[in-house]
């Protein structure tokens, strides 16, 4: 972890984390998170681990719709005469 | 001869002020009005049909069996849905044009080989305005668009076809949000309790989709006006009259739960770990709905819906600044659950 004299690149990295696995942040940012972790296996850990759960909180949250309730829906529609 | 390829479905033109939708894209329309044939064809992907007379000399069952040979089953009664009746029995107002609607979904699969034969008629408001009578002699010639005379005398053309675009354009809407559903329950679900509330909220919000298409404007994000009509609803259901338990989010940074789990001496070597080794299904969806509502909702539109940060500010009608510290300190909150049911495990 380099605890710089400025800023820290690792708490940089981490405040920025959230946008960029939303696909948030400007090209330039981007390109520095990036880049910082390129050389940083402490920040690509985490950013790895985020990914991988964010994958599996989408992945375990699924329930499909009900046939039933699709047929409803398609009941819904101007109707039939 | 018109070379659209497909099947022919006969009609015969009565009185009746109705307009017919057929879903039928690519398909060919007999029609036969006072001995006249017409063949109305529905343009590319649109729902749109063009209406021209190609015959007015041969008889109308004849033209169906050089089209289909002996098999004449492809038609069917308008209101009884009956298949392998007698054609062609179909009463429709006669437009410049008209919507023409086959409806796959409400075919099953078994008899999707003769999908061609099952024609769903929606309704629209009939037009029920004098002189919907049809005269002899109404077509204008026999190449060009078929017309009915007594109909332009005494409605303003403009009317019926006003309604047959319109009914296009709805039937058009109707399929789209149809085909949304399954991508809108996935975040339905998951913003309410229960798949009962889940289920009646999707119905609500269909019901009025259906009757408010028309302010949907084409071309945007028909996902998020779905999904912003379901999460009003739910506002409206009076769940956020109920204040959300003061939950603090935690101070730690969001690499809270990666140091929280090295911290514990669970994985020395995380990376290589799979999340779903250490956390199951029940766990996920019972932190998550440990979540106060209003940090779930942006949680579950851009995590699990995949909206934008701007897609979620107008679903849910707050700032952009707001889906984002919402989403900050929701996600502490789901990490922070989340690392209980880790370590307890």
């Amino acid at each position: 972890m380099n605890l710089g004299f400025e800023v820290d690149p690792c708490a940089k990295c981490e405040e920025q984390l959230q946008p960029y696995l939303d696909r948030e942040l400007t090209d330039a940012e981007r390109l520095e998170a990036e880049g910082h972790l390129d050389n940083c296996s402490y920040c690509r850990k985490r950013y790895r681990f985020e990914e991988e759960l964010r994958r599996f909180v989408r992945q375990a949250t699924v329930e499909e719709m009900p046939p039933a309730l699709k047929q409803k829906l398609a009941d819904l529609r101007t109707p039939l005469y | 001869m018109l070379k659209h390829a497909g099947a022919m479905l006969g009609v015969r033109l009565e009185a009746k002020p109705q307009v017919l939708l057929l879903r039928a894209p690519g398909r060919v329309v007999g029609v036969e009005l006072d001995g006249a044939i017409g063949e109305a064809v529905v343009l590319g992907n649109s729902l749109a049909v063009e209406l021209r007379v190609v015959d007015s000399g041969a008889g109308f069952d004849q033209i169906l069996r050089d089209r289909k040979g002996d098999d004449t089953r492809s038609v069917v009664r308008a209101g009884e849905n009956e298949r392998d009746c007698e054609p062609p029995l179909v009463p429709v107002v006669l437009l410049d044009y008209q919507v023409v609607v086959l409806d796959p979904g409400d075919v099953p699969e078994r008899e999707l080989v003769a999908r061609d034969d099952l024609v769903a008629f929606h309704s629209i408001k009939p037009t029920r305005s004098a002189g919907m009578e049809r005269s002899p002699g109404s077509f204008q010639g026999k190449t060009g668009n078929a017309r009915v005379a007594a109909m332009s005398e005494t409605t303003p053309e403009a009317e019926p076809r006003k309604l047959a675009e319109e009914a296009r354009d709805r039937v058009r809407f109707e399929e789209e949000a149809l085909e949304l559903a399954d991508q809108v329950y996935r975040v339905a679900r998951r913003l309410v309790s229960t798949r009962e509330e889940a289920e009646d909220l999707m119905q609500e919000t269909y019901s009025r989709a259906f009757r408010a298409w028309r302010s949907y404007q084409p071309g945007t994000n028909l996902r998020a006006w779905l999904l912003r009509i379901l999460t009003n609803l739910n506002i409206d259901r009076g769940r956020r009259q109920q204040r959300s338990p003061d939950m603090q989010p935690l101070e730690e940074g969001d690499y809270f739960l990666y140091n929280k789990l090295e911290e514990a001496g669970r994985e020395p070597n995380l990376e290589q770990e799979r999340v779903d080794e250490r956390l199951s299904q029940d766990d996920v969806v019972s932190a998550l709905s440990a979540v106060p509502h209003d940090f779930r909702d942006v949680i579950v539109l851009v995590d699990i819906g995949d909206f934008s940060y701007a897609d979620a500010a107008q679903i849910l009608e707050i700032p952009i600044g707001t889906v984002m510290s919402r989403l900050h300190r929701g996600r502490r909150i789901l990490k922070g659950q989340l690392a209980e049911q880790a370590l307890s495990a």
